[in-house]
């Protein structure tokens, strides 16, 4: 698993924000392919691989932020929880929302984690890297439905 | 000179007798009477009354004394000389004048009482024996000289007793009373006693020899007894009249005088007035009624009161409750205050404050009712109302604002922060020198102002995110705080000693902050020595006062104030790093606890922060 490029979907409108977490992928040791969607609607587009999207690989691991335009977060997650396809993907919530409703609502719709992201730039490093290894190196997922038919 | 079997025995009419001692009571009663009136009337009417009173119980006096000697038979003929009564009987006006000033001034004391006692009763022996010696017959009248001090002193007693009893009973205002009566039965008895004393005192020896001057002398006849009992008889009743009389128009003068007064009062009342029959028609109404409700007093009275002064919509209960109370005594609006809608002539409606009072009238009932027009008042607590609900919500406004701007600005603010970050990270030593230190300045800029921000936030939490106030225990509270802090603990090897806390209606967390905030600033504010830290907890009177000792670096008085207001700083950040929000956080937080938060301390000697929370009740062991 390792020995192929990491598919990695990025919900993030934020552009700084979304550099910023590309830029901690950037020092890190797995080889990744980010695909950045800027809102819910962009997001659910490309995971149904409708319109611009209809060629996107499937990702290995979903970074939502909540608060997005169009469709939020919260209502992204429960759709992606809600798709019998998609529920197999790993969703980890980044946001700035240190919300306890917030959090307790993630966990409900089924999130996988569920992270804060630290206002500080040596922490925020840590933890995009703490996720990387978690998630990318030591967790096994099932294989992908699309590259068995392929 | 005179033999003992010569001497004249005298026999007494036991008619007379009875009649000088029914005398002496209704002389006495006269005198107890007369005794209120005077004390009574002001100016000349007591004067008069004085005078009036003197004359008529003297005469009652003088006319039993005389009466007595009537009674009093000797075989010989006597004859009065009648200048030498009237003086017996000016004695008589003289001893009751006495007796009655003493007795109608407002205080008596022993020495007056005694005086008074001693003149009067002198007064009415001096009567007595002048009395005796107006008599004309042939005979030698001669005196024991014990009898006559008996009589002299008995007199005086007879007065004394007279006198504390008609102070006593003065006050009376009734016209008639058993109390007054007994009073005069024994007082009556007592005046005779004293002159049959008198009487038996002297003795009679037959002398022809004897020379007076009969040109001014009268016998006594029947008839002339019979005037005498009947003009005084006459004189006392109609002094008893008067008084009764006088009584009776005083007593009416005063209610007048008072329901004048009332009146008046209730006319000039700045409240209006309003009185209502059972039928609910309207019996009085005075000059503020007319103000207030538009209609006059010669409109008003006799109309339906609900039409006159309440809105219609309100009739039918007023109505009902006048029926309910009549049939039931039930009334749930009487007797107090009640506020309602009034109607006025011009048929505007405003709201009065009133108190309705039921009265029993005879056979009638009436309602009267004390009504104040509150528009003013109204307006200006609504007014009030409307000010503190504005201030409620501009300060409620400007804390979610407050909160609102920290949370908006720590995005944009984490963006610069984070960018100088990574600039620094990536791109120290690879630029120039001046690169690293500009980049160096922004990295410590935006950090501060992040840190700022965080304490702005959590600051405007206290009030915007703050929990309901629960029981607390103080003690785990602090222990939290301390678990918070044990890094710090730990390398500063302070000593903490936490005193027993109560349980207090706090929030815990909050709780926690303030002890966290409190015992953080000990560690922090440390000088060479090892930090000793007490936390501790007393009641004083209905509050808990804890407090937080240190050993610490102290704090001069002029900053005892300072030190609790936002972003105020005693040091460099270099000294010792922070903001300055921490005990602006404190004192908010115990402010909202309805505590106070205080610090004692001196420069050098430590500090020691104190603050209150009130106990909550029923918790206290």
């Amino acid at each position: 698993m390792n020995s192929r490029t990491i598919e990695i979907l990025l919900v993030e409108d934020n552009p700084g924000d979304a550099r910023l977490t590309l830029e901690a992928f950037k020092e890190g040791k797995v080889l990744n392919n980010i695909t950045v969607v800027k809102d819910g609607v962009e997001a659910l587009t490309y995971l149904h691989r409708q319109g611009p999207y209809a060629s996107a690989r499937a990702p290995d691991l979903i970074l939502l932020d909540l608060n997005l335009p169009k469709k939020d977060g919260r209502e992204v997650l429960a759709d992606i929880k809600a798709d019998e396809r998609l529920k197999l993907i790993p969703v980890v919530v980044l946001t700035t929302s240190a919300a306890q409703e917030d959090v307790a609502r993630a966990y409900g719709n089924h999130a996988n984690c569920y992270v804060t992201k630290p206002v500080d730039l040596d922490q925020f490093l840590r933890v995009v890297h703490s996720i990387e290894n978690f998630w990318l190196t030591f967790v096994r997922f099932p294989a992908h439905g699309e590259e068995n038919v392929r | 000179m005179t033999s003992p079997d010569s001497v004249l025995i005298g026999s007494y009419d036991y008619i007379l007798v009875a009649l000088s001692v029914l005398i002496a009571i209704l002389a006495s009663y006269a005198a107890l009477d007369l005794a209120g009136r005077v004390t009574s009337a002001q100016g000349k009417a007591r004067l008069l009354w004085l005078n009036g009173g003197a004359s008529a119980m003297g005469f009652g006096i003088w006319s039993m004394h005389y009466i007595g000697m009537l009674a009093f038979r000797l075989p010989i003929p006597v004859q009065y000389d009648w200048p030498t009564v009237l003086l017996s009987l000016v004695a008589a006006i003289v001893a009751s004048g006495i007796a009655l000033f003493v007795v109608s001034r407002s205080r008596m004391g022993m020495f007056r009482a005694v005086l008074g006692s001693i003149f009067m009763g002198g007064g009415i022996a001096t009567m007595h024996y002048t009395g005796m010696s107006a008599m004309r017959l042939e005979a030698m009248c001669s005196y024991s000289a014990a009898l006559v001090t008996l009589s002299v002193i008995l007199a005086i007693v007879i007065s004394f007793v007279a006198l504390w009893l008609t102070f006593y009973f003065r006050g009376e205002t009734t016209a008639w009373s058993w109390r007054k009566m007994h009073c005069a039965l024994v007082m009556g008895a007592a005046i005779p006693v004293m002159h049959y004393t008198g009487m038996a005192a002297a003795n009679f020896t037959p002398a022809t020899s004897v020379q007076w001057n009969r040109s001014h002398a009268i016998s006594v006849s029947s008839l002339s007894v019979a005037g005498i009992t009947i003009v005084t008889l006459m004189v006392l009743g109609l002094v008893l009249l008067t008084s009764l009389a006088d009584r009776r128009f005083s007593l009416q003068a005063l209610e007048l005088e008072s329901s004048r007064r009332h009146h008046q009062i209730i006319e000039t009342s700045l409240d209006a007035f309003i009185e209502m029959d059972s039928h609910g028609l309207i019996t009085d109404w005075n000059a503020q009624a007319e103000t207030t409700f538009g209609w006059s007093r010669s409109e008003a009275i006799g109309q339906t009161l609900s039409q006159m002064t309440i809105p219609h919509r309100y009739r039918e209960a007023h109505t009902q409750g006048l029926r309910r109370f009549l049939a039931t005594g039930e009334g749930p609006v009487l007797n107090k205050r009640i506020e309602i809608t009034a109607l006025h002539r011009d048929g505007t409606e405003f709201p009065i404050e009133l108190a309705i009072s039921a009265i029993r009238w005879g056979e009638k009932r009436l309602f009267s009712a004390f009504v104040r027009d509150v528009t003013e008042q109204k307006r200006a607590q609504q007014e009030l109302a409307r000010k503190v609900e504005e201030l409620a919500r501009s300060n409620a406004e400007l804390e979610l604002f407050a909160y609102a701007a920290s949370h908006d600005l720590q995005e944009p603010l984490r963006m610069v922060a984070s960018y100088t970050q990574l600039l620094a990270r990536r791109y120290r030593g690879k630029l120039d020198t001046d690169a690293d230190e500009f980049i160096g300045f922004a990295v410590d800029g935006a950090t501060r102002m992040q840190t700022l921000i965080q304490d702005l936030l959590s600051y405007s939490r206290v009030t915007t995110k703050g929990q309901l106030l629960q029981l607390a225990d103080a003690k785990a509270a602090c222990d939290s705080a301390l678990k918070g802090l044990r890094k710090s603990i730990e390398d500063s090897s302070a000593v903490v000693s936490v005193g027993s806390l109560p349980t207090v209606l706090a929030d815990a967390t909050q709780l926690t902050q303030l002890f966290q905030n409190l015992i953080g600033n000990a560690i922090k504010y440390r000088n060479e020595r090892r930090p000793e830290i007490r936390v501790a907890a007393r009641p004083n009177g209905n509050e808990w006062t804890f407090s937080v000792q240190d050993n610490g670096i102290g704090i001069a008085p002029q900053y005892f104030e300072r030190i609790f207001q936002m972003f105020q700083r005693l040091h460099t950040v270099r000294e010792y790093s922070g903001t300055g929000i921490g005990l602006a956080i404190c004192r908010k937080i115990v402010e909202r606890h309805g505590g106070r938060i205080w610090v004692e301390a001196q420069p050098g000697q430590g500090s020691t922060f104190l603050f209150t929370i009130p106990r909550a009740e029923g918790t206290e062991k």
